[in-house]
């Protein structure tokens, strides 16, 4: 069976990795968000990438975790039990051969969170599952990728009553990517920091190692929200092949567009996921007798940041006008280099509205009484007048040394033009 | 005793109170669901690291209709109860709970 307890979280670097694939804590918000986000530029045939991206991760993954272990029985229970740990939801495998098959479940994270945000939906929006199958099946039964096909018939997010995921033998219905490149990690920095009585370190290592109870449905309802802890590089790889395709219809207007989406989707990142955070009992209990001032607010939540796998955040600032954050190894740098090789502008997207995300819940929402985390007290605080902006004024994945961001209170921009977002070079 | 129960927004469409109790939550609570047939208790003790943290928990029934959240020594517990017919007996049974703690 699996268990994430049998891989150590690296306090190094800040990253958990499962057979050699980085996972990352999000939640439903950001999940959904992403994908809708995604979708919505109806010009630009999604889907294949969504699921392809999943299966790509999954297949590199199983590869690696199933190498020792030939029994197929015990392959599958395997592939059940990663997935419901990751707050995926609940899968059966028992009826899948290495020809495909069917796979019925009432429990889909990406189904029922989809449900939850946005309400009924068109058609299915299970992808990352679809394609987790894909990959599982490819992995179990030691076949190629390029030769599984997989597709979603029946989806909770539409009314039904389950989830129907269809797999079978032929070629590939969805998009395979380029291999990977080997990971680069960059050495973590001493950077002077102000001064806190926040203990930064103790909290990221009590809040890695704290369980997150997965419910009898696969899911993990934590902070709020459904949180899962999934791949790195699927979200990676959704956004920049999406950012390609924008970029290939439209040129450098076409990477302004995903951009403000993608920092967008850490604004949601930010509000729902570290605001669910910020007014638990968890962080009351972990975080808060450490907390005097907001500036300890931001360093605490930092500690948080730094146990979700996103890579090392350090404040080398904080005021409440402005603060600089400087990551080293954020994931969006390390999976963009291994995909696409260095950068020719900024891409650490999630960072840069996660960053700005909360100074905004720090220093303008008031996250310290608790506010209800209302999708009217988003809009007001994300698009209303006056909030934080953030701005990338280093990238990893550009060939600079670290990720920075800088994130300053401004004014309503005229003219609807974005100021958020800006790269470090272009 | 539940001092002022406050109804929380749930954006996973559930019903969600925090309760403000008249004494800090000790062990007193966790006794209430100590029946491991019935209800899977998940606590954790982080002190080794943070000395002035405090043991966080989780209650939840077999049956998944409610999670209580907490920690020993604060105030106040969340608990979030999914919707369905037998909500508000779930919610009456655990209020009671909460109001015989001292």
């Amino acid at each position: 069976m699996f268990d994430f307890a049998d891989f150590p979280y690296d306090f190094a670097t800040n990253r958990l990795v499962v057979g050699s694939e980085p996972m990352v804590l999000h939640c439903h918000h950001y999940n959904c968000f992403l994908q809708r986000s995604i979708q919505d530029a109806e010009y630009i045939d999604s889907a294949p990438i969504l699921v392809g991206a999943a299966a790509e991760v999954v297949f590199a993954q199983l590869t690696n975790l199933l190498a020792r272990n030939p029994d197929v029985p015990a392959r599958k229970a395997l592939v059940e039990s990663l997935y419901r740990a990751c707050g995926l939801g609940l899968i059966d495998l028992r009826a899948v051969t290495d020809r495909g098959g069917q796979v019925r479940t009432r429990s889909t994270h990406y189904s029922i969170g989809w449900k939850e945000k946005f309400g009924i939906s068109r058609g299915p929006v299970a992808f990352f599952s679809t394609g987790f199958l894909a990959g599982a099946l490819a992995a179990i039964y030691g076949l190629p990728l390029s030769g599984i096909q997989a597709r979603q018939t029946a989806c909770r997010s539409t009314g039904a009553d389950e989830d129907v995921f269809v797999l079978g033998r032929g070629a590939a219905n969805f998009t395979i990517f380029q291999p990977r490149q080997n990971t680069v990690l960059i050495p973590v920095g001493e950077d002077a920091e102000p001064p806190t009585s926040v203990d930064r370190a103790a909290i990221t290592r009590a809040v890695a190692e704290m369980p997150l109870p997965v419910n009898s449905e696969g899911l993990i309802p934590a902070f709020g929200v459904y949180v899962t802890r999934i791949y790195a590089n699927y979200y990676n790889r959704i956004s920049y092949a999406f950012e390609r395709e924008m970029t290939a219809l439209a040129g450098r207007e076409g990477v302004e567009v995903a951009a403000s989406l993608f920092i967008e989707a850490g604004h949601v990142c930010a509000f729902f996921t570290l605001g669910g955070i910020m007014v638990s009992p968890e962080w009351d209990a972990l975080t808060l007798p450490m907390l005097k001032t907001r500036e300890d607010w931001f360093h605490g939540i930092t500690a948080w940041w730094n146990a979700c796998g996103y890579g090392t955040a350090k404040v080398l600032d904080v005021s409440p006008t402005g603060a600089t954050v400087r990551i080293y190894n954020d994931y969006e740098s390390v999976g963009y280099r291994r995909m696409y090789g260095t950068a020719d502008h900024g891409i650490s997207y999630l960072v840069t509205g996660g960053w700005a995300g909360v100074m905004n819940l720090i220093y303008l929402g008031d996250i310290h009484k608790k506010p209800d985390l209302t999708p009217e007290f988003y809009d007001r605080l994300f698009k209303g007048g006056r909030a934080f902006q953030g701005r990338m004024t280093a990238c990893q994945a550009m060939g600079d040394p670290y990720t920075e961001i800088r994130a300053e209170l401004a004014e309503a921009a005229q003219g609807g033009r974005r100021l958020e977002g800006a790269p470090a070079s272009a | 005793m539940i001092r002022e129960a406050e109804k929380v927004y749930d954006c996973l469409h559930r019903e969600r109170y925090r309760y403000t109790l008249a004494s800090a939550v000790d062990e007193a609570l966790l006794g209430q669901y100590a029946d491991t047939t019935a209800f899977r208790v998940s606590v954790y003790d982080a002190r080794h690291l943070l000395p002035q943290a405090r043991v966080t928990f989780q209650i939840q029934p077999q049956d998944g209709s409610f999670l209580i959240n907490g920690a020993l020594g604060l105030d106040y517990v969340t608990i979030t109860y999914l919707r369905g017919t037998r909500m508000e007996a779930t919610r009456a049974a655990q209020e009671a709970i909460l109001a015989r703690l001292p």
